[in-house]
């Protein structure tokens, strides 16, 4: 399923407009992304974890060029999906 | 940090962000998330735009191994939900470490070098770096131009100042590297590779020699203390004998004197009636007083001969019957009289216990002469008809 079919479905279910439900969708990701920022966890019960995971430095050959590169350490957002939502798709 | 956020605070968030009533962003989560649990259940995939991709990804069976029981066992096949943050997202999140960008690092640095590199304040250790720079000299192939930086690199380093050293070192590992940089775009002869290693020989030769010169500095200063220690010890014991036997030469002079002593008074009382003779007596006491007071020095002296008393000595792990014997008689191969002295206590000469304690008997005894060099003779004999005891 693709953003605009969500979107619809959404909007078809909570009686509103797709504008509406697009606004509310984009905001949900800044909302997201500005907790895991300061490393909190985002836990929606029955569906799963947003947490921030530090991947550390680490050196990795380029693969093409087979140059030796120092890639930094980043943060990213790992989901951790709810036994029941794992037991669900199974 | 490490907070969680629940459904209902992030309803608030929401609502404070779209300006929203909660009730409304309440219903609009719950369906969201809603569809996306239906969706993904169905085995759908979800894009959200914003937020990232949730995928449902079929997992096969494979096959395992109970690890308490050790049984064979399948572990079915399932689907799991993979989440991919969208790029906004992503990057939004990654902010604190936005600013750093992959570095390319060069062929030939190690990965202990990084680590290095990284902690370049510990780097002081010189061992490490001889150690890298060794690995750096056998891994880069050096080349005709390179001869001359491996052998300025050789002499420098041999003027042994060490802080120079470690910059010298960085820079005749540039020039390498440049130099490698250059040159391996033409054309490799066999020459080259042969040229490498008299070059790498030569480098390890010349190290080498630096070792065994240490070493043998090492070798001369342990000489070195040996040779003062031994003269130490030579000096001490020969003073130590040159006393005694000096004083052994003044005992006799002394009783001589003592005797003269004695005849003088006797003519000096017979004439005992004139005032010069009464002058001589009282010269003649003075010259009595001296020689008894030599004589009390002598008796004094006396107690250090080995020939007056019973001298003991004891064994230890440093001292043998040997030691024992050059250091009273001055000759360690009169061992044997001092062994027979204490045969009764003493087993095979050479399993003594230490902390035996043996008399040393005085050579007169045995009517030896340490410096007759047929008493010696005879000792060592008797030395030899002792081991032969024991056999």
């Amino acid at each position: 399923m693709d953003n605009k079919t969500l979107i619809d479905t959404i909007a078809g279910k909570i009686g509103k407009t797709r504008e509406e439900v697009t606004e509310m969708i984009d905001a949900l990701g800044i909302v997201i992304a500005d907790t895991i920022k300061d490393g909190d966890i985002v836990a929606i019960p029955s569906v799963g974890t947003f947490e921030p995971k530090l991947r550390a430095e680490r050196i990795a050959v380029h693969p093409s060029s087979g140059k030796r590169l120092l890639v930094p350490p980043k943060l990213s957002i790992y989901f951790k999906p709810s036994t029941l939502l794992k037991q669900k798709i199974r | 940090m490490n907070e969680k956020i629940t459904l209902p605070s992030l309803v608030a968030l929401l609502s404070a962000k779209t300006g929203k009533t909660k009730k409304q962003c309440e219903d609009f989560l719950r369906e969201f998330f809603n569809t996306l649990v239906d969706t993904l259940s169905a085995g759908d995939n979800v894009r959200v735009k914003g937020l990232g991709t949730f995928k449902v990804i079929p997992v096969e069976p494979r096959k395992s191994v109970n690890v308490n029981t050790g049984e064979q066992m399948e572990i079915p096949g399932h689907n799991k939900i993979v989440f991919v943050p969208a790029k906004e997202l992503a990057e939004e999140v990654n902010t604190p470490f936005a600013m750093f960008e992959s570095v390319e690092l060069p062929d030939d640095v190690t990965d202990a070098e990084v680590e290095e590199e990284v902690n370049e304040d510990m780097a002081d250790n010189p061992e490490e770096i001889d150690k890298n720079e060794e690995i750096l000299i056998v891994e880069t192939p050096v080349q005709n131009t390179t001869e001359e930086t491996v052998e300025n690199y050789v002499i420098k380093e041999e003027e042994g100042k060490e802080e120079e050293e470690e910059e010298k070192k960085e820079e005749t590992v540039e020039e390498e590297q440049n130099v490698n940089n250059v040159e391996s775009t033409e054309d490799g002869d066999k020459n080259e590779e042969d040229e490498i290693d008299q070059l790498v020989e030569d480098v390890e030769r010349v190290e080498e020699s630096r070792k065994n010169y240490r070493f043998i500095l090492g070798f001369a200063c342990g000489v070195a203390c040996a040779a003062l220690i031994c003269l130490g010890a030579y000096l001490l014991f020969f003073e130590k004998w040159s006393n005694i036997f000096t004083s052994e030469k003044a005992t006799p002079v002394i009783s001589e004197s003592v005797e003269t002593v004695k005849e003088k008074p006797m003519p000096s009382t017979a004439i005992a009636e004139s005032d010069s003779i009464a002058k001589e007596i009282a010269s003649d006491t003075k010259v009595s007083d001296k020689n008894e007071k030599s004589e009390v020095d002598a008796e004094n002296i006396a107690p250090t001969q080995p020939s007056d008393k019973k001298v003991y000595d004891t064994i230890s792990k440093t001292r043998y019957l040997t030691t024992m014997a050059k250091e009273h008689y001055g000759n360690f191969n009169l061992w044997p009289y001092i062994y027979e002295e204490n045969k009764a206590i003493l087993g095979h000469p050479d399993r003594i216990r230490p902390g035996t304690k043996v008399v040393i008997p005085s050579l007169s005894k045995y009517g030896i002469d340490p410096k007759n060099p047929e008493d010696i003779r005879r000792a060592k004999n008797k030395g030899v008809e002792i081991y032969a005891r024991y056999q």
